[in-house]
């Protein structure tokens, strides 16, 4: 069946260029529709995507794909794959948001769900760049109905 | 780096959050506020704690200090891992029964008071008083039905009270409250309080549909009553029998208290006075399975009195009955 391989060539936002097996990299719902309408010429565009991003998802995909691989044994990649620093995991959340993975994204925002879950407002906010647009007033007023989940 | 996220990604991680850690996140901004706080959240968070079986199971322990005194305490349990405690909390109002829960409020009724019934959601910890619920997915709301000792029903809704009363010819005999099974679109309630009621026993069941009580005289001898699927589900006494045949159950299927049904058509339940301990059939296995909870080093004072299963939700009908007497 080798002989039915294609290969797609993926261009990242900073002109590095993936070579890759079409099976694994329609794991993208996004690169896949754009293989099944058959807009595909040479090279596929990531704008959205840089290099170093890129190769840890197709770390992910490979790992993903590959045959004859136990559920134990991915879990255990899963486990170390999402243990990255918070700016790479912030890339590939978007990453996998805009190469529409979901299987990827789900994991990855469960690996944001567990980070920040016992977290107070304030570190929230510090993590994720927010601005606290209540005036004080109103935060207590906020924080004064649901006492109990602060303690 | 800060994270920039999207409002579908950001919807994604918060409707994976614990109850507790979004409570505390709505005053983180009032983006956060609103998106928490909004229905169609509220309901998508429900929908996804049923999906991935996210169920909490409630353990009521009662100790009889004295007559009068009653402390009442709660223990949530996973139905899955028995052995895992969640937390401990005390009951809104004492002395009280659960009666159902659905789509994680529970009903409750208090001991003695014969028309007192408290609405409690455990996940956000918030009770009000009212009466009975079930949901309507016509109009994507709750229906809060009041019930009283001779199966008057009021219901109301959108916040309004409908005054149409449906009344049901009563008999004479048993006037209790009764134990209600609330399910999807229906709240039906027995004469009888234990959970097998025999053959001329009425069910009396609520159609919210077609807004009409109707009267349900089983043809089979014994069934029990259970929420099955959303449905109503009951189990006739021939299934039991094939249940229970080859097992110790058959002498005690009166007093087997059946708890949940599994996705996977697993019975979950329990047998009265074996407090530590659920059983588990699984009718394609044929096999029951016998899991242990964590006992508590104070179970054997104290009764474990009911118990109901639970999801997590953040919802609470937004619902004044004061003055409606």
């Amino acid at each position: 069946m080798s002989s039915s391989t294609k290969f797609l060539t993926l261009k990242t936002c900073d002109d590095k260029k993936f070579v890759l097996d079409e099976a694994i990299a329609v794991r993208s719902q996004t690169i896949k529709n754009m293989v099944e309408d058959d807009c595909v010429s040479n090279v596929i565009p990531l704008p959205n995507v840089d290099s170093k991003t890129m190769t840890k998802v197709i770390e992910y995909w490979k790992k993903h794909s590959e045959e004859g691989i136990s559920k134990d044994m991915l879990m255990d990649f899963d486990k170390a794959f999402v243990k990255v620093h918070h700016s790479i995991l912030h890339a590939l959340i978007l990453a996998a948001n805009f190469l529409n993975d979901k299987e990827m994204l789900d994991m990855m925002c469960q690996e944001v769900v567990d980070r920040i879950k016992g977290k107070t407002p304030e570190e929230i906010r510090k993590e994720f760049d927010i601005k606290n647009d209540f005036t004080p007033e109103e935060e207590e007023e906020i924080r004064k109905e649901n006492a109990w989940a602060f303690e | 780096m800060s994270l920039i996220l999207s409002d579908d990604i950001l919807f994604s991680i918060l409707i994976s959050l614990p109850v507790k850690s979004l409570l505390c996140f709505q005053s983180v901004s009032k983006l956060w506020n609103i998106i928490i706080s909004d229905n169609k959240f509220n309901k998508a968070y429900c929908d996804q704690s049923r999906a991935l079986g996210r169920l909490k199971f409630l353990l009521l322990y009662k100790k009889c200090a004295s007559r009068s005194k009653h402390v009442d305490n709660i223990d949530f349990i996973e139905l899955k891992y028995p052995q895992v405690f969640i937390e401990k909390q005390l009951l809104p109002q004492k002395s009280s029964n659960v009666i159902c829960s659905h789509d994680g409020l529970i009903l409750l009724h208090e001991h003695k008071a014969y028309n007192t019934f408290v609405l409690w959601n455990p996940s956000i910890r918030q009770h009000k008083i009212p009466c009975g619920l079930c949901y309507v997915s016509t109009t994507d709301d709750y229906k809060i039905i009041l019930i009283y000792r001779s199966f008057y029903l009021q219901s109301l809704e959108n916040e309004k009270i409908n005054y149409s009363i449906w009344s049901y010819n009563e008999d004479e005999g048993s006037e209790d409250i009764i134990e209600g099974i609330s399910t999807d679109e229906v709240v039906s309630e027995r004469k009888r309080i234990f959970r097998f009621v025999s053959k001329n026993s009425i069910i009396i069941h609520f159609n919210v549909k077609s807004d009409e009580l109707e009267d349900f005289i089983g043809e089979i001898e014994l069934y029990v009553l259970s929420p099955l699927n959303g449905c109503l589900g009951l189990c006739e006494t021939d299934k039991w029998e094939l249940l229970v045949k080859m097992h110790w159950i058959k002498s005690h299927v009166k007093s087997i208290k059946v708890l949940y049904y599994t996705k996977d058509g697993e019975i979950i339940f329990q047998r009265a006075g074996a407090q530590h301990f659920f059983s588990n059939y699984n009718p394609r296995k044929r096999a029951i399975f016998i899991t242990y909870y964590r006992p508590l080093p104070y179970i054997r004072s104290w009764y474990v009195h009911r118990d109901a299963t639970c999801l997590d939700s953040l919802s609470f009908p937004r619902l004044d009955t004061h003055g409606q007497d």
